[in-house]
């Protein structure tokens, strides 16, 4: 088990790591990409949550490279992100105002062409509850992205696909023109996750997702107004990215002989988890 | 729509996580169980209510105040009346705009919740308001919350996302400590008694007690092998349970909190919820993903071996007078009368009660070497010497020995001693050391006054190599004996003849490993039903029949393991309950195998001493060890239950996402259905659905390695087919015998890859007759686009491949298949949003005519692509016309209408049949289909023609998130339908 075992059960996982991708999640911002061509022209990115940096990556790689008008881009994850060329990295809460200011500041002043966010919370097993964390932090990202967005620009999350998405798409269907859920294929069917795809920004005057918090509710509020559930609820148009000559995630492949053998080394080490003390003493058999 | 009119659903029950607990006055235990709150009392362990309090919403807490309950779960909350609670009450629901993370009565009875965002709402004394929202000025995300209240000051403790716990004053609108020191978000923290402490744990799997004014970190503990979950406070320890499935009782020693107890009641992962009885602290209640609530004692591990009392040596020999040797073999005359033999030939009676030894035998043939055994709860001692020679004592020492010759001299010494009960007689079966020597046994009468005479004594045909383990007598009085290589031999005493004949010898039974225990379940005319287990864990349930008319057969119904550990001994209790006790690591252990939990355990140093258990009752047993030079006695002592069973106040099922189920055309109960599920648990569960929603355990089988893909019932009900992810397909014959459903692996598909990903995904099956006998002509489609075509004789249990091809590379999701103009057609559906169709006749023809060879496999005769990506679920409806409809990843549903093998079209396709993967799907009639999805909707279609389409007639949300599963049945008038996924729901539908 261990290494061997995960590179035969994923491709894509391999793939990675042959590539040179910090994460297998790179393989879904370039299927997103070519489905929406979202890199095209762009030349002011924000990456959200973007520790360990694999869709920095593929920006970098695809933006920064270009000879002619290269793209600035900047990353912003509450972990440090190993540098990479071309992108400025900001280890910064993005719920805090200040990091708006930053990114703003690296911008010269104006504004973004695409904002991505590929984040997630470590998920609980509580579904209702790890939608709602999700949504917040989709909120926090939006929240970040309404300020530095232009006309017309784009905003591309990763959703959990869960009992609460359709009032998400309703929320988001009135800051853009064309709202679409998409699933690369380098995501399994097996797992909740999918990308909001939100073309076209429209800024809405006095639109605050502030607005969707207590606080700046007005007491005494009635009780008998906080009523159950009227809120409304619509479906975003489904597009599966990535051609389908590409490797499927929930497929088995057999590789050949010989190269199986072969366990490939992380191109980065993960960032380390809060619960690794609890892994040494485990290891060190003192955990029981 | 005029059917919309005519279809209810009605949600009749939910068994999935307990995300709430709390104890009211009058021995209430109050549960959130989904939306629902259910009503207990806790003493009896009878379910008195269950209220549905919230439209969408879980219940996540539930706080008990001076006249009121408070409730709340994701944003929404609301108030019942304690003396309203076993009424029917009125309950409004109030929906914030935020996630409420805690709840909290202050101490002037005013009602306060805390948000994910760090607010303080404080509800107004009448329940009408939200009368004021307080902060500290740090709107941050939060995990976990907690208050506390003083006379004049309310504080708050935000467990944030980042690690640290910031406790803020109300009255100051400020933060007044920052607790650094954990790693990852703080998933619970609380306040103690007097809010000068507070412990909490995060992700990095510490607890961690903290002093609020000095801001330090007092002391840290660890031990739970993943993240913990909830935490709660006692005057003199914590508790904490988590994702490991464990609770835990910790104590404050030094700058460490030390793990005192470990309790392991729930099964698959996640212990969410934890509550302490106000009034007697040391009664705590857990609720897991696994649907359960269990009671347990917080100052006591093992729970119920309370009464405990050890004897070294030197106590006994100082009690007796004399020196006596070591002790050696013990066994219960009573509950409370002990026999022991000694090292130096003595045996000696202990009486527990009075705290009195007795010297009750002594004899030089016994010194150095003796057997002892009784039979339990019968006041006689038998003891084998080291010549062959039996004594059988009576418990006082009143009347002389029995004594119980060898059939020669030359048999040596007595090796095994097996001792029987019958209606009218007591056996003595006999091994002797000499392996010429025949095998004995003794038929003992009971007379009055406790004497006992020798009815008969006569030999048995031996059997090589065959030492004895265990055995039984039925009532019928045939013996029944169990080898320690795992054979059973089978005997009729029911006359005294002198020697008996052997009627039967089986091998390897389960393994080759030794037979611990033979129960009879029934005996019928020519037929007994026997429980067997053995020393690696195993259990089997075996029919013997035939044996009146001379040839026995014998059939194996059952096979199972335990979890873990030996199975040393079994019975049935009271209620029917199968219980089983051994060993594992360094305890003992008392199992209840029919409602899967540990009733008692005992931490003796693990199986190699002398030691007896005798199980009286659900309220009484004993566990007698040895450890070294000390004698152990632990006695049940059922002070807060009326037995075991009351510790377990609710049973659930799976405790991982449920991802088959599969009714039975059969059923053992009437009044119920009969339905198999599969889990990523590896577990198959049997269960019986009642039409008012209640469920009810038959078996767990652990055979899988892997999470369960996919389950199937032959049309008769007689065969369960499962698979999963190493190859791993599975035959199941299921046996009906009474109340009682048993399952028997009787065969596995050869696997022929060593990918341990290679998922059998889906099967289709096609049962055929072969002069006259049934076969089973199976499609299984894999994760690496591999199709398999077999041939399976549920006779001989074989399979035979008849045909292998491959898709594309892609997965195949599902299959299923149709007879169409007299052949065989099966579709397949797979990642790539293709359903195509083949044509399995040349196939089928080749099989049918019984031949072993493969032939090749069939061309595609259509595809066609429905699905933008994966196809998640399929199923035929063969209406006027021939449809396939599917659901997908993509959240569509489509209609495809097949024209045989020549071409398909798609007549509709619902690109918004669901807000998320539509993972299951199920024809019900012919113009009636239902559909679910992982956005936790039920929807009923109904199939319209001209043009050719499904209108949705009905929609409904259930509880289950990662609804994955549903399967129809019907009990008498009553549409069923269970659906699965994250934890079980019931419900209900007339049309």
């Amino acid at each position: 088990m261990g290494k061997c075992s995960k590179d035969k059960r994923d491709l894509y996982y391999r793939k990675a790591k042959e590539q040179g991708w910090r994460a297998r999640s790179a393989f879904k911002l370039l299927q997103l990409d070519s489905e929406f061509h979202l890199l095209d022209d762009v030349e002011r990115v924000v990456d959200l949550c973007a520790a360990p940096g694999s869709w920095s990556q593929v920006l970098s790689r695809k933006l920064a490279s270009k000879s002619a008008n290269p793209a600035t881009i900047v990353s912003v994850d509450l972990q440090p992100i190993a540098p990479l060329p071309g992108v400025t990295t900001l280890q910064a809460d993005i719920t805090h105002p200040s990091t708006l200011t930053n990114i703003l500041k690296l911008f010269g002043g104006e504004p973004a062409d695409f904002v991505c966010s590929d984040g997630a919370p470590d998920v609980t097993g509580l579904h209702d509850l790890d939608e709602y964390i999700q949504g917040q932090l989709i909120l926090s990202a939006l929240t970040l992205a309404t300020s530095l967005l232009r006309e017309g620009g784009t905003f591309v999350a990763k959703i959990f696909r869960g009992r609460d998405v359709d009032l998400l798409y309703s929320q988001l269907a009135l800051l853009f023109d064309h709202v679409t859920c998409a699933k690369p294929r380098s995501s399994r069917a097996s797992s909740l996750e999918a990308f909001v795809v939100c073309q076209g920004y429209r800024p809405r005057p006095g639109w605050q997702p502030e607005s969707l918090q207590l606080k700046h509710t007005l007491v005494p509020l009635d009780l008998n107004d906080a009523s159950i559930d009227a809120a409304e609820r619509s479906v975003a148009p489904f597009v599966a990215c990535g051609d389908l000559s590409d490797y499927d995630a929930d497929a088995t492949y057999q590789l050949e002989k010989g190269v199986q053998a072969v366990s490939l080394e992380p191109v980065q080490k993960p960032t380390a988890p809060p619960y690794k003390t609890a892994l040494e003493k485990k290891r060190a058999g003192t955990l029981r | 729509m005029e059917n919309s009119q005519t279809v209810t659903f009605k949600s009749l029950a939910f068994y999935g996580s307990v995300t709430s607990l709390a104890f009211a006055p009058e021995s209430l235990l109050l549960a959130g169980r989904g939306s629902t709150l259910s009503i207990y009392d806790w003493k009896t362990g009878d379910l008195l209510k269950d209220v549905k309090l919230f439209k969408r919403n879980k219940i996540h807490g539930i706080a008990v105040g001076q006249s009121q309950v408070l409730i709340w779960g994701a944003y929404s909350f609301g108030f019942v009346n304690i003396n309203d609670l076993l009424k029917n009450f009125k309950f409004k629901e109030f929906v914030m705009k935020d996630w409420l993370m805690a709840g909290h009565w202050g101490i002037d009875n005013r009602a306060h919740l805390v948000t994910a965002h760090n607010l303080l709402l404080t509800i107004s004394l009448d329940r009408t308001k939200l009368e004021k929202v307080s902060g500290c000025g740090n709107e941050c995300s939060l995990y976990s919350a907690a208050v506390h209240s003083t006379s004049t000051d309310i504080l708050v403790a935000a467990g944030t996302v980042f690690g640290s716990i910031d406790v803020w004053s109300v009255e100051k609108g400020e933060v007044i400590a920052v607790l650094n020191g954990h790693e990852g978000s703080i998933f619970n923290v609380q306040f103690s008694k007097s809010g000068d402490m507070i412990v909490s744990c995060s992700d990095d799997r510490s607890i961690r007690l903290w002093d609020i004014a000095s801001e330090t970190c007092l002391a840290v503990g660890w031990g739970h092998m993943a993240r913990i979950w909830q935490l709660k406070f006692l005057d003199d320890c914590i508790i904490s349970t988590g994702e490991d499935n464990t609770a835990r009782v910790w104590e404050l020693k030094g700058d460490k909190l030390e793990c005192m107890q470990l309790w392991e009641g729930h099964t698959g992962r996640n212990v969410w919820s934890l509550a302490v009885n106000g009034a007697d602290e040391k009664i705590i209640a857990t609720g897991g993903a696994d649907g359960r609530i269990r009671l347990w004692n917080s100052k006591e591990r093992p729970q119920f071996l309370r009464n405990r009392s050890y004897k070294t040596f030197e106590d006994i020999e100082k009690a007796i007078g004399r020196t006596c040797g070591s002790i050696k073999q013990f066994m219960a005359i009573s509950s409370t009368l002990y026999a022991f033999s000694t090292t130096g030939g003595y045996i000696l009676t202990y009486d527990r009660m009075l705290d009195m030894w007795d010297e009750l035998f002594f004899h030089q043939s016994i010194v150095g070497f003796s057997l002892l055994k009784g039979w339990d709860h019968k006041p006689y001692v038998a003891v084998g010497d080291r010549v062959g020679r039996i004594y059988v004592l009576s418990h006082d020492g009143m009347n002389d020995p029995l004594v119980l010759d060898p059939p020669s001299e030359s048999c040596g010494k007595t090796v095994e001693m097996i001792t029987l009960t019958s209606d009218d007689c007591l056996y003595l079966l006999v091994q002797y050391g000499n392996s010429q020597a025949p095998w004995c046994l003794f038929a003992l009468h009971e007379n009055e006054f406790d004497t006992i005479s020798l009815l008969y004594k006569s030999t048995l045909e031996s059997v090589a190599t065959f030492p004895f383990s265990s055995a039984i007598v039925s009532s019928s009085k045939f013996l029944v004996i169990g080898s320690r290589f795992g054979a059973l031999a089978m005997y009729d005493i029911s006359d005294d003849a002198e020697e008996k004949k052997n009627l039967g010898v089986w091998r390897r039974i389960m393994s080759e490993d030794c037979i611990t225990s033979t129960v009879v379940i029934q005996e019928e005319s020519d037929e007994i039903d026997l429980l067997l287990t053995s020393r690696v864990g195993q259990y089997s349930v075996c029919t013997l029949r035939g044996y009146r008319a001379g040839s026995v057969e014998l059939d194996k119904l059952h096979l199972n393991r335990v979890a873990k550990g030996s199975i040393e001994g079994a019975m049935y209790d009271r209620s029917g309950d199968l219980i089983f006790w051994g060993f594992r690591n360094n305890y003992f252990f008392l199992w209840n195998e029919s409602r899967q939990f540990e009733i008692m355990s005992e931490v003796c140093g693990g199986s190699h001493r002398f030691w007896h258990f005798s199980f009286q009752s659900q309220t009484d047993f004993g566990f007698v060890y040895a450890k070294s030079t000390t004698i152990c006695f632990a006695f049940s002592h059922f002070w807060m239950f009326d037995s075991y069973l009351n510790s377990l106040v609710q049973d659930g099922s799976h405790g991982r996402e449920i991802r088959a189920i599969a009714t039975s055309s059969t059923t053992n109960d009437g009044a119920a259905l009969l339905v198999a599920s599969g889990a990523e648990d590896t577990c198959i569960r049997l269960t019986n659905v009642y039409d008012d929603g209640r469920i009810s355990n038959l078996c767990i089988v652990r055979k899988h390695v892997s999470g369960i893909q996919e389950i199937k019932w032959s049309n008769d009900g007689r065969y369960l087919f499962t698979s999963s992810a190493r190859e791993e397909f599975i035959v199941w014959r299921v046996t009906i015998r009474g109340a009682a459903v048993y399952m028997y692996p009787i065969a596995s598909a050869p696997i022929e890859s060593d990918v341990p990903d290679l998922r059998v995904m889906d099967f289709f099956l096609h049962e055929v007759e072969v002069d006259g006998a049934p076969y089973f002509f199976i499609v299984t489609v894999y994760s690496d686009s591999a199709i398999k075509v077999w041939m399976f004789d549920p006779q001989s249990a074989k399979f035979t491949l008849k045909a292998s091809g491959r898709y594309k590379t892609c997965c195949i999701f599902k299959v299923t298949g149709v007879v169409y103009d007299d052949e065989v057609l099966f579709f397949t559906g797979s990642s790539d949003g293709y359903v195509t169709c083949w044509n399995l006749q040349s196939v089928l023809q080749s099989a049918l005519e019984m031949s072993p060879d493969r032939v090749p496999f069939p061309e595609k005769s259509w595809t066609a692509r429905v699905h933008q990506s994966s196809i998640k679920s399929m199923e035929i409806l063969d209406s006027e016309s021939l449809y396939i409809v599917s659901g997908g990843d993509d959240n569509s549903i489509s209609i495809t209408k097949v024209n045989g093998t020549e071409s398909a079209s798609q007549v509709q396709k619902i690109d918004a049949g669901h807000a998320s993967t539509v993972s299951s799907i199920v024809v019900v009639d012919k113009e009636t289909v239902l559909s679910t999805a992982v956005d936790q909707r039920i929807r009923l279609w109904k199939l319209q023609q001209t043009p050719t389409s499904l209108v949705m007639a009905e929609d409904e949300y259930t509880t289950v998130a990662d609804t994955g599963c549903l399967s129809l049945g019907r009990i008498g008038d009553s549409s069923m339908l269970i659906v699965g996924g994250a934890g079980l729901a019931v419900w209900k539908w007339d049309s």
